[in-house]
């Protein structure tokens, strides 16, 4: 049965809720670099990238069921993700040298990356500690299908994103290196 | 590079979809080793020491 505290149900509706969430993250940065003009700069590119590798591991948990390693492996993005968001903040955190990029709510977007990603890794630790998840049962419960096309769903939207960066990044780098403050495309 | 960087992401996710979970996390951890290093060069490119 599991317990009613955390049951596999459970587990998958917070790991589409992540797919999705990840996903909406991405489409706001597009957002602001199509519609803002503000195109990304490196460690934008790496942070992006760094969410995208964070809904790697909620992708193979929807896919090939629950398990701490699929956990870990968001964790890891995670930390990485807020050590470059860490270093951007470094880089404009003394008065006088100015921001990069737009604000949100009185703080600059990697500030917010920052916030966003560790708060991710507080939040894989405590979810991957439920044991139940991990039980494996023989019988499909019926009642997932939905979940189960929905996460789908996410991971597939979760692709086209990181195929959309890629384009991107071709548009604004081609095949070399990016521009630190970038203020076009070069293709 | 850094196109080189989301189009091995996309590898990983690919493998994963077709079924194979191993080899997804293989080129997964793999990309990630190598936004590592590219995050790493990125810091020390900035860093001015005269030798």
């Amino acid at each position: 049965m599991g317990s009613i505290l955390f049951s596999r149900r459970a587990a998958r509706v917070l790991n589409v809720l992540d797919v999705f969430g990840i996903a909406f993250i991405l489409v706001m940065a597009f957002a602001f670099q199509i519609i803002m003009k503000d195109l990304p700069c490196p460690l934008c590119l790496l942070q992006r990238f760094g969410f995208l590798a964070m809904g790697f591991g909620s992708a193979l948990n929807l896919l090939y069921g629950f398990r701490a390693s699929h956990y870990a492996l968001s964790i890891v993005a995670s930390i990485y993700t807020a050590f470059v968001a860490l270093r951007q903040i470094a880089l404009h955190v003394v008065p006088g040298t100015g921001g990069y990029g737009p604000e949100f709510l009185g703080l600059h977007l990697y500030t917010w990356v920052f916030i966003i990603a560790n708060l991710a890794v507080l939040y894989l630790c405590f979810v991957m500690s439920f044991a139940e998840q991990y039980q494996r049962h023989v019988r499909v419960n019926g009642h997932n299908g939905f979940l189960r096309k929905l996460g789908k769903v996410g991971i597939g939207l979760l692709f086209i994103l990181v195929l959309l960066n890629a384009l991107g990044v071709y548009f604004e780098c081609g095949f070399g290196q990016c521009p630190e403050n970038p203020t076009s495309y070069i293709h | 590079m850094m196109f080189l960087l989301f189009c091995s992401l996309s590898v990983a996710f690919a493998i994963a979809w077709l079924g194979y979970r191993r080899s997804s996390i293989a080129v997964f951890l793999f990309s990630l080793a190598f936004a590592v290093v590219w995050f790493l060069h990125h810091v020390t490119s900035h860093i001015n020491i005269d030798l």
